[in-house]
């Protein structure tokens, strides 16, 4: 009857709904109501709980791969953002870094002292962009500087640092600080 | 009949050899799969901490510094510690690993920074003519004494030889170690190099 059992929870019933009647006879099984039999739904059981068919197995392994796919673009795109925050901001205080430099040349123009137009400030500067490197990681700049007066009456110019980088080769950027500036009192 | 019913007698029992080791290798293929990408990403999130962190701390340790500068009357560097502070000298290399700022006229309160050889790390206090004052740690991270951490420059860049109540400040860190994530930088590191080179000038003028 235990063999019954287990055929009967596996749904070997006979072809009007009953569960089949197995006895154990002699060592071997016995059907004792002889009719024609048949595991329903067999073609299913068989596959979901023996085996997948290729079509199953292909459509698993494209869904984990999608998946997997996913994940690494994540972590790859997090990183990359992450690394161009760096970027920026080491950027953002290149430039400031040039800007402090030229507002504090002298400018008085009523006394003739115009050490802010001075060329040397203007000049274009390579710098890196300082922040943790290993070696092949360095990343380079190169600040543009542009003195502007915009009004001689009141007298006030305008200094802007353009602080160019290159992001992994794939693309440029700029960081601009920019600042209005009077003469010396 | 016989045969459809031995077939489902012999999956229920079990698997054969070769079905065994072809799941089994599979399934080792699969869980390597699985540790490589989490340590891959592993390792990607850690750059990315380093990033962020390194930028973070920087900002803090750098603001303070700007503030300070910006609104002194009188900066003059030299070398010092919470014993005392002494100049560089009126004629001599405008340089040292001490900045002693006044933000008035009033030379009873005033802001020291001095670098502390013994943690390696920058320190802020100040005095304010009163009581005593705050005592902070700029940087964290411990820094190398490879290079003078303050320099006084002029408008070009030249360090100056004579000492000016208005100087541009330059301010060179050089970092050994990450506060977080905890990275020693040397070679063979994630990071072998990191430092802060920055210039701040006073908004007072002559």
């Amino acid at each position: 009857m235990r063999t019954a059992w287990i055929l009967a929870a596996r749904g070997l019933r006979s072809c009007d709904g009953r569960v089949i009647a197995i006895t154990a006879k002699g060592g071997g099984c016995l059907i004792e109501s002889c009719m024609k039999f048949y595991a329903l739904d067999r073609k299913r059981k068989v596959a979901g709980a023996g085996a997948f068919t290729l079509a199953e197995v292909i459509m698993a392994g494209a869904i984990t791969a999608v998946l997997c796919a996913g994940i690494v673009d994540t972590y790859t795109l997090a990183s990359y953002k992450s690394q161009f925050a760096a970027c920026s901001l080491a950027a953002n205080m290149q430039a400031m870094k040039k800007i402090e430099q030229v507002i504090f040349a002298s400018w008085v123009p009523s006394y003739g002292i115009t050490n802010i137009f001075n060329p040397a400030l203007t000049n274009a500067d390579p710098e890196n962009l300082e922040m943790p490197v290993a070696i092949t990681n360095v990343v380079s700049c190169t600040n543009y500087t542009t003195i502007t007066q915009l009004s001689a009456n009141p007298p006030y110019l305008m200094i802007t640092v353009n602080c160019v980088w290159g992001f992994n080769g794939l693309a440029t950027y700029t960081n601009t600080v920019a600042v209005l500036r009077g003469p010396n009192l | 009949m016989k045969p459809a019913l031995s077939k489902n007698i012999r999956m229920g029992r079990g698997f054969t050899l070769a079905e065994v080791m072809l799941s089994t290798t599979l399934l080792v293929l699969v869980f390597a799969a699985i540790v490589s990408v989490n340590l891959w990403g592993l390792s990607m999130n850690i750059r990315s901490e380093i990033w962020l962190d390194t930028s973070d701390d920087s900002r803090h340790s750098m603001w303070m510094l700007h503030e300070d500068v910006r609104t002194a009357e009188t900066i003059y560097v030299g070398t010092g510690s919470l014993a005392g502070f002494t100049n560089a000298g009126a004629t001599n290399v405008q340089a040292g690993n001490a900045l002693l700022i006044y933000a008035s006229t009033n030379t009873n309160s005033w802001v020291l920074y001095y670098y502390d050889p013994t943690t390696n790390t920058l320190f802020r206090t100040n005095w304010d003519g009163t009581s005593v004052g705050d005592f902070r740690t700029v940087s964290a991270n411990p820094i190398t004494n490879d290079n003078y951490i303050f320099t006084m420059e002029d408008y070009l860049g030249n360090i100056l030889s004579n000492a000016t109540p208005y100087p541009v400040v330059a301010v060179y860190l050089s970092f050994t170690k990450l506060q977080n994530p905890q990275i020693d930088i040397e070679p063979g590191s994630p990071v072998d190099f990191y430092q802060i080179n920055t210039k701040i000038a006073p908004r007072m003028r002559p």
